[in-house]
């Protein structure tokens, strides 16, 4: 009798409204964000700067303390800060590249994208993301758009100066590299990786594309740029390390990982020249692997976490320190990957890592900055020797 | 614990992405039409249901109008009702909840292979059950004026949304007939529809304002293979869906058929002891026959849906 009366239509009405509710909370439950924490240092300074959801803030890096606060209505920031010449930028999830004075935090500038209203706030343009951070000349800015372009805008005026249209979403920082000396061949060239496989070299002066090359896999990540062997490094979702010669315009390598690729690779230049590649995959596994003249050689491989590693890891002290989505950060040796420290971090470690050197040289207290997707603990300073927390940052 | 669902949905998903040409709306399309075609046994077992129940409404209004201040008398006549029509008002929610995690399975695979933000594509590593799929990660999310990945900039999708979402949910829940005896249950009931009727599609509309618009091509081919299911049993009224045909007149049709069909047994002495419009659940009700017995043979539950299957076909075809 009673399960009679159960299912009827009001009962039904509340039965479909707690199924679109429950597939609501399915789709979008236990994420906070979009993304994580965008952080960088100026090497000049005295911060770090961290962009997460609706703020900049510049912090002190001894004690964490707020210095500024950045916010712009309606702005979401999760893209990495870059600095430059005093000044900050960073774009947000609304297509807009915003310029900021690293002195006070007042804003310089706003880009904002044309957009063509048919009636009202009805636009032929869909909404677009800054997902990627930014590379710069004298006079110029260039990023890259969720949706598929690379955008260059006057580093004086915010005025846009032209687009490249990609297959997909650029959500990698553009790479400037400028002209070799002593190479009558060679110019400045703008690279930008894409979500459609290819890696494209453009003019900066007119965003015209001079080569492109297929990757094999998308490329979220960033580049890295060997400058001693005029090469890029790029890790794709097809699990490789790719090796791209730019005297040659050709890939000349390929490395194997275990899982997809996120994080560009650190370069550690030895004594000799030899140069060690040291990068991490989503599968949790930590990768050392030597430059070669034709390419690469693993020197050790090791798998250390149990879940992603995005970040390009941070080498410093003989260490190696990456965090994860298994809410640790890990230091490892350098040498063979062993285990020195570790610690568990209040939410999943998915930032990139930034070292902040001692008062008396960068071997000598040093500290390890990164952010974890807790909001109690968005950025968390370590102590690069001891492992142990220096200070803890909550927004 | 839903991933064992989900991650074989990305692998189908991104598998008819790189056969369809790398088309993500085809994608989408195609893999919504095999998601429901697979689930269409419980579908249609769960709107058989819940037609059922509907044809029943104004049996049922009377008996909470004749038993109004008995309610064990009313439970009692009620539960006569739905054995004698073969109806199990369990039927319809049994297949909603061996359905439900599919939906959320087909919802989050679209989601999180249109990548929209970092984390979505970040989750999809080390979901693929073919390694090989990962060049087609993430899908490419531009289709005509379109970035599936964020909401449509011209509203249009939305729109058709909270069209389709209305229309099915028109069709799937009629409004039922004010009652004129003041019997506030089933006012409100009616109301509660009627609300539901509302809230329902501009909720989804909500969704498809707010989410990548891949999620509306889901929501939209998902309602109209709702609706075309529906159709295909055969008595979908559009007249009466679009508030064309008067939903009180619609209701009482197939009671006044049943009572008269049930006078004329009584004429024949087969049972019905009153002959009366009204309904004959306060009576010995006319249990169907089975095979070539002439004696009355019980009604057998089944584990859910409708019941005695056979003798209510053969008398929807008289």
């Amino acid at each position: 009798m009673i399960t009679s009366r159960l299912f009827t239509a009001p009962r039904r009405a509340v039965i479909g409204l707690m199924l679109a509710g429950s597939l609501f909370l399915a789709a979008c439950g236990g994420v906070a964000g979009d993304s994580w924490a965008g952080i960088a240092r100026d090497p000049e300074g005295d911060a770090v700067y961290v962009a997460y959801n609706e703020r900049v803030v510049a912090l002190n890096p001894s004690s964490g303390a707020v210095q500024w606060e950045y916010k712009h209505d309606g702005a979401k920031f999760f893209a990495v800060p870059a600095i430059d010449n005093g000044s900050l930028y960073i774009g947000d999830y609304s297509g807009r590249l915003h310029s900021i004075n690293l002195q006070d935090g007042s804003r310089n500038w706003l880009y904002e994208p044309d957009t063509e209203n048919i009636i009202g706030p009805i636009s032929l343009t869909a909404g677009d993301r800054v997902i990627s951070g930014v590379a710069f000349n004298d006079d110029k800015v260039f990023f890259g758009l969720g949706s598929q372009n690379v955008v260059a805008v006057s580093r004086a005026t915010a005025e846009e100066l032209w687009t490249f249209e990609t297959g997909h979403g650029v959500w990698a920082s553009p790479l400037y590299v400028h002209a070799r000396e002593g190479d009558a061949g060679s110019r400045d060239t703008l690279y930008a990786v894409s979500l459609d496989h290819h890696l494209y070299a453009l003019d900066p002066e007119t965003g015209d594309e001079l080569w492109k090359r297929d990757l094999g896999g998308a490329a979220p990540g960033n580049m890295v740029y060997d400058e001693q062997l005029n090469r890029i490094y790029i890790g794709t979702f097809m699990s490789e390390l790719v090796a791209v010669d730019l005297d040659q315009r050709a890939i000349i390598d390929r490395y194997e990982t275990e899982g997809w690729l996120w994080g560009s690779p650190a370069i550690e230049v030895q004594e000799d020249g030899t140069e060690t590649l040291y990068f991490g995959d989503l599968d949790g596994y930590l990768y050392a692997v030597e430059v070669t003249e034709n390419g690469f050689s693993q020197r050790w491989k090791m798998k250390i976490a149990e879940d992603a590693i995005r970040a390009t890891p941070l080498v410093t002290n003989g260490l190696v320190i990456v965090g994860s989505k298994d809410k640790n950060v890990y230091a490892v040796s350098k040498e063979d990957g062993s285990s020195e420290w570790s610690d568990q971090t209040g939410g999943e470690a998915l930032t990139e890592l930034v070292l902040v050197p001692g008062s008396e040289g960068e071997q000598d207290g040093s500290i390890v900055v990164l952010g974890t997707s807790e909001s109690d603990e968005r950025i968390v300073a370590y102590n690069v020797e001891t492992g142990e927390v220096d200070w803890r940052y909550a927004d | 614990m839903l991933d064992i669902i989900i991650n074989p949905f990305i692998t189908i998903l991104l598998f008819l992405y790189e056969i369809l040409g790398g088309n993500v709306v085809l994608a989408i399309v195609v893999f919504t039409i095999l998601v429901r075609l697979a689930t269409y046994p419980l579908t249609m077992k769960q709107q058989r249901s819940t037609k059922a129940m509907q044809e029943i409404q104004p049996e049922l209004k009377k008996i909470q109008e004749k038993y109004k201040n008995d309610r064990e008398r009313a439970a009692a006549a009620q539960w006569e009702l739905y054995r004698e029509h073969g109806v199990n008002p369990l039927a319809g929610c049994l297949p909603l909840l061996i359905q439900f995690p599919i939906l959320i399975g087909l919802y989050r695979a679209i989601v999180a292979t249109l990548a929209a933000t970092p984390l979505q594509l970040l989750d999809l590593s080390g979901r693929l059950w073919v390694k090989d799929l990962s060049s087609a990660v993430p899908m490419d999310s531009r289709f005509l004026w379109l970035n599936l990945a964020v909401p449509d900039p011209l509203y249009v999708l939305p729109i058709l949304v909270v069209l389709t979402t209305w229309l099915q949910q028109k069709l799937l829940m009629p409004a039922s007939p004010a009652s004129s005896g003041g019997d506030k249950a089933t006012d409100q009931a009616a109301a509660m529809s009627r609300q539901m009727m509302m809230i329902m599609p501009i909720m989804f509309g909500i969704f498809a304002l707010s989410f990548a618009s891949g999620l509306s091509i889901y929501f939209i081919v998902s309602n109209i293979i709702g609706i075309g299911q529906y159709a295909m049993m055969g008595k979908i009224d559009l007249k009466q869906a679009l508030g064309l045909k008067k939903a009180e007149d619609e209701a009482a049709a197939p009671a006044s058929k049943r009572a008269a069909k049930a006078k004329a047994r009584a004429e024949a002495g087969e049972s019905a002891s009153e002959p009366s419009s009204a309904p004959v659940v306060a009576s010995e009700p006319a249990r169907p026959k089975r095979g070539r017995s002439s004696e009355p043979a019980p009604a057998k539950a089944k584990r859910s849906g409708v019941y005695d299957s056979r003798a209510q076909r053969a008398k929807a075809k008289r």
